[in-house]
């Protein structure tokens, strides 16, 4: 690891996102390195022994109609071993959702990955949500990492059996919660009208 | 952003997990950790990503680009 091996610029503290985007739209972030090199399992730990029964949840954030800022989470929720063969898409598929969810999430899928070719696979389910607002966007997702995260550890651990409903209900509260701030369900097209009127 | 950059969402997260490790820009405030990863898509299409640590441990994508220029480039094969 190489600490402070050159002084660059120092980035600023962000009031949002799209300042933040903006921000680096107009500054080269090679100028602000400071030659620190930073295991991906320091910063964002590393999959536990059995590490293929994780599942990452990645909720993807269509823009909004405030700024031009894609928004995404990545939230990891620890899957039992004995329900890694389970198909936890089906949670998100359109006849499974809760009534009034379908006009949200539009996509998801599976796959193998890892922290380049050292880390054990873990497995993702991608999710896609469309929002008519970014700050909608950023409450669901701190709603959601709350709700998600809340299945992790500790005493708040749910068995293996009751983490399917604890997932879906994590659904149903979103759409719930979307519904009852005003979110307007886009399209793929609505959304992509947005982005370029 | 990305959209801007013509990369698509999927490709730069596939170019994050494709690295073991990701270089820190420098921050008074310790709230405030920004990383930018080198990485490559599974199609072999080299990008840099911009990410934000979040104080939840999750991560943000700000953009993702590909390399320009010597510099960049010669960054990104050493990575």
């Amino acid at each position: 690891m190489q600490v402070g091996k050159r002084k660059g610029l120092m980035v600023p503290r962000f009031r949002n996102e799209g300042e933040e985007i903006e921000f680096w739209e107009t500054h080269d972030i090679e100028d602000y390195l400071t030659g620190e090199v930073v295991p991906m399992e320091t910063i964002f730990g590393s999959a536990p022994a059995g590490a293929a029964s994780d599942l990452v949840v990645t909720l993807r954030f269509r823009r909004g109609i405030e700024d031009r800022a894609p928004l995404s989470r990545h939230f990891g929720v620890a899957i039992p071993p004995e329900l890694t063969d389970r198909d936890f898409g089906v949670l998100f598929h359109r006849e499974a959702l809760p009534r009034g969810l379908d006009c949200y999430l539009v996509d998801y899928r599976r796959s193998e990955s890892s922290w380049g070719s050292s880390g054990p696979p873990i497995r993702e389910l991608m999710a896609e949500l469309n929002v008519s607002s970014t700050a909608l966007a950023e409450q669901a997702a701190e709603l959601i990492a709350t709700r998600v995260n809340g299945a992790r550890g500790g005493a708040r651990q749910p068995s293996p059996a009751a983490l399917p409903r604890r997932l879906q209900r994590t659904i149903g509260s979103i759409a719930r919660w979307l519904r009852e701030y005003g979110a307007v369900p886009l399209t793929d097209e609505q959304a992509e009208a947005l982005l370029h009127p | 952003m990305l959209e801007d950059h013509g990369v698509e969402y999927e490709e730069a997260v596939e170019a994050l997990r494709s690295v073991t490790h990701a270089e820190r820009a420098g921050s008074r405030f310790p709230d405030v950790r920004r990383y930018i990863a080198r990485g490559h898509t599974e199609d072999g299409r080299l990008l840099n990503v911009v990410f934000a640590e979040e104080a939840d441990g999750t991560a943000r994508i700000v953009t993702a680009y590909e390399p320009m220029g010597d510099k960049q480039r010669r960054r990104h094969g050493r990575r």
